[in-house]
């Protein structure tokens, strides 16, 4: 160790962050709590919509449990319920806990989350009401959207404002990933709002401006809160810094300059100017740069480091989003490829895409973010640490076989499209052993949800629990932290 | 690095490092590349300077092979915008034909009948007539601009009382037809065709093309002037 550590206040790291975190507890434990609520609401809709795919029977009686509805239904509550609430809850935690400031006014802000979910409530139950749009992630009544954007944006100004009250005098790459991902939100959600319902620009430009947002909102929020939660976590865990960190700023920077254009490779065979998806399939290829660099920083520490993975269920939460941020990029580069388009489009292929980037790089980093803070916040252990393994077999083996299902399925799905002798009912057909598989997939996911829901709930809230560990307290070392040692220059 | 004693496995996961000691070794590291050997070179800048150069130049050739010209109306990559409006849009003979038709049963139909036979010393026939099935030139410039006084007609000299009208516009001519050549190259097309007649088709360019070498022509033609078989 090179420097003397910076302390700029008196009080050893471990007091500072107990600090932090009793600062940060109320908001983020709700913003938490709504995050699991609309999970499972998420994922009884999603599991819903997924059987209806292959016994269109199902809950057919009432109007709106109609396929329509409800698969809308499940996406938006997963995006803006479970997405939104679990990336803001992390944001938080993360920028308190890396700027190393105390939060100012959590009474304020648990009102304002409580107002975002109330928000969210009426728009997914308006959904449910057919008064949806019909703009993908933004089906929600049009009339809701300047609430829950002018709720979300004061959210994210309080988080960015913790910057300027932090005794940290750097900026960490979670960060850079974190304030990013906090202001390019707003940004992508109005421009589409603006473009798509208050003023709508005219014919084809519509789709474009769809296939921008659909595209940039899972990039622009989901990806990089994933990012900013394994970049934290990796040496927080490891006690290993980050391969080759000064390529860091490269993959930030050629990421937030390419992916914006990336979108429009979604367009591929639609009927806009063919220069428009050529673009975005060039910033598609152009996107493997970043991935070169993140893969190298991530993976650099966690391959010297396989053992770990054994011993901690939030590092393998957190490894799995790694690759699977490497897998979605690929597939993102391998879509664009000439010819691939002209089979994935309009599949189930290109669902499997979005999934990749909702489930397997997103959710298991959220999951990871809050195997690891929560404890933290209550001052006690989880409940179970059965139930924490389990679900991440749970969701790991789910999230294999419906992604597994989807892409194979949705290739043979796009080949026999392309055939015109093969009828459309008979292509139709030749997809439900695959929708069925994903289907089970889906199950052993809404298992391993309530697993996590179940043991949330009783480290927070159950009394028992509760008494056991006052009655035997955890011992404040299990709190602090060493030094991170600096690697020896490469 | 200095293990931290924890027996609460996943339930509590121990820190291996503080926020503090993050922030300051990962800012010392931003600044430290990979220094080379001296004398030597580091490969991962290089190696990575050589993909980003890869990308960029794979982009961009990319780009201009699927670029439509960066027009606005191109929406199929595959086609070259200069070949634009320069091909030929013709119709399927079938098509032709069925065009014709209606032209003539339009206009043809009250003069020639509709059996093309005429009527004997009124209107000649269409049905078996050398005139119809011989010369294109000759055909096509009394559609476009008529044929007035006596013809020959299947190798015999014949008069009728009517002119055959242009079907052109034509500068002194109250006529008000107007076909196109397009049109004129339909009607003649499926009259070379109908009625047992076998001749090949005319086309909408041979049209064009006599039309505009006759252009200037303010009445209707004589025998004589027509070229003769």
């Amino acid at each position: 160790m090179s420097a003397a550590p910076e302390h700029s206040s008196a009080r050893p790291p471990a007091a500072e962050a107990a600090a932090i975190d009793a600062s940060i507890r109320v908001p983020v434990l709700v913003l938490l709590g709504f995050a699991v609520f609309w999970l499972l609401g998420a994922t009884a809709l999603g599991l819903a919509a997924a059987i209806k795919l292959h016994t269109p029977s199902f809950l057919a009686q009432c109007e709106f449990l109609t396929y329509g509805r409800v698969y809308p239904a499940a996406l938006n509550a997963f995006a803006w319920g479970w997405g939104v609430n679990a990336g803001l809850a992390v944001a938080l935690w993360l920028m308190a806990r890396l700027a190393r400031a105390t939060l100012p006014g959590a009474g304020l802000l648990t009102v304002a989350a409580v107002a975002w979910n109330v928000g969210v409530k009426l728009g997914v139950l308006g959904i449910l009401a057919g008064w949806s749009s019909s703009v993908t992630w933004l089906e929600m009544p049009r009339h809701l959207m300047p609430f829950l954007l002018v709720v979300f944006t004061l959210i994210a100004a309080w988080i960015v404002g913790l910057l300027r009250r932090g005794a940290s005098p750097r900026l960490y790459a979670s960060q850079w990933w974190l304030l990013s991902a906090l202001f390019w939100l707003p940004w992508v959600w109005s421009a589409a709002g603006a473009m798509l319902f208050l003023a709508p620009v005219r014919g084809t430009v519509q789709s474009v401006v769809a296939a921008w947002f659909g595209h940039n909102f899972l990039a622009l929020w989901f990806a990089p809160l994933a990012l900013a939660v394994i970049y934290y976590l990796l040496p927080k865990l490891l006690g290993r810094p980050i391969r080759a960190y000064w390529l860091a700023p490269l993959a930030f920077w050629s990421y937030a300059v390419f992916t914006t254009w990336a979108g429009a490779a979604r367009l591929a065979g639609a009927p806009v100017p063919a220069w428009t998806p050529a673009a975005g399939e060039v910033a598609c290829f152009i996107l493997t740069l970043p991935l070169v660099v993140i893969a190298v920083n991530l993976f650099g520490p966690l391959l010297g480091n396989l053992a770990a993975l054994r011993s901690s269920v939030v590092l393998r939460f957190a490894a799995v989003a790694a690759f699977c941020f490497t897998l979605s990029t690929l597939r993102l580069a391998f879509t664009a490829l000439p010819g691939v388009a002209e089979i994935t489009r309009l599949t189930w292929f290109d669902t499997a895409s979005d999934y990749a980037v909702l489930y397997g790089e997103f959710s298991f980093a959220m999951f990871a973010a809050a195997y690891y803070l929560a404890p933290r916040l209550v001052l006690r252990p989880w409940w179970s640490a059965s139930l924490i393994n389990a679900h991440f077999c749970l969701s790991f083996t789910g999230h294999v076989i419906a992604m597994f299902a989807l892409t194979v399925g949705g290739w043979i799905q796009g080949q026999e499209l392309a055939d015109g002798k093969i009828p459309f009912a008979a292509v139709a057909a030749h997809t439900l052993p695959w929708l069925q598989a994903a289907t089970l997939g889906g199950l052993l996911l809404a298992i391993g949800h309530l697993a996590f829901a179940v043991n949330l709930v009783k480290l927070v809230l159950c009394p028992q629990h509760r008494a056991a560990s006052a009655a035997a307290p955890v011992p404040a070392s299990a709190f602090s932290a060493p030094e991170l040692e600096q690697a020896p220059a490469p | 690095m200095s293990a931290v004693p924890s027996n609460f496995g996943p339930r509590l996961e121990p820190a291996a490092a503080s926020d503090e000691s993050i922030q300051r070794v990962h800012g010392a590291l931003l600044g430290q590349k990979p220094q080379p050997e001296p004398g030597g070179y580091s490969l991962a800048p290089l190696a990575l300077l050589g993909f980003m150069s890869a990308l960029i130049l794979f982009g961009c050739i990319f780009l201009v092979h699927n670029r439509g010209g960066f027009s606005p109306l191109v929406q199929n990559r595959h086609v070259d915008p200069a070949t634009i409006g320069t091909e030929k849009v013709e119709l399927p003979l079938p098509d032709i034909i069925k065009s014709g038709a209606k032209l003539y049963a339009l206009e043809c139909v009250k003069c020639h009948q509709a059996t093309g036979a005429g009527a004997p010393g009124a209107y000649p026939q269409l049905a078996g007539s050398d005139i119809v099935t011989g010369n294109e030139e000759r055909l096509i410039r009394i559609v476009l601009h008529g044929l007035k006084d006596s013809f020959k007609l299947n190798g015999a000299e014949v008069v009728y009382p009517n002119k055959m009208p242009n079907f052109a516009p034509m500068a002194g001519s109250a006529n008000t037809f107007n076909w196109s050549d397009e049109k004129i190259a339909y009607v003649l097309t499926y009259i070379r065709q109908e009625w047992g007649n076998q001749a090949p088709p005319i086309t909408a360019e041979r049209v064009k093309e006599i039309h505009a070498a006759t252009a200037d022509r303010k009445a209707e033609w004589t025998f004589g002037e027509l070229p003769a078989k």
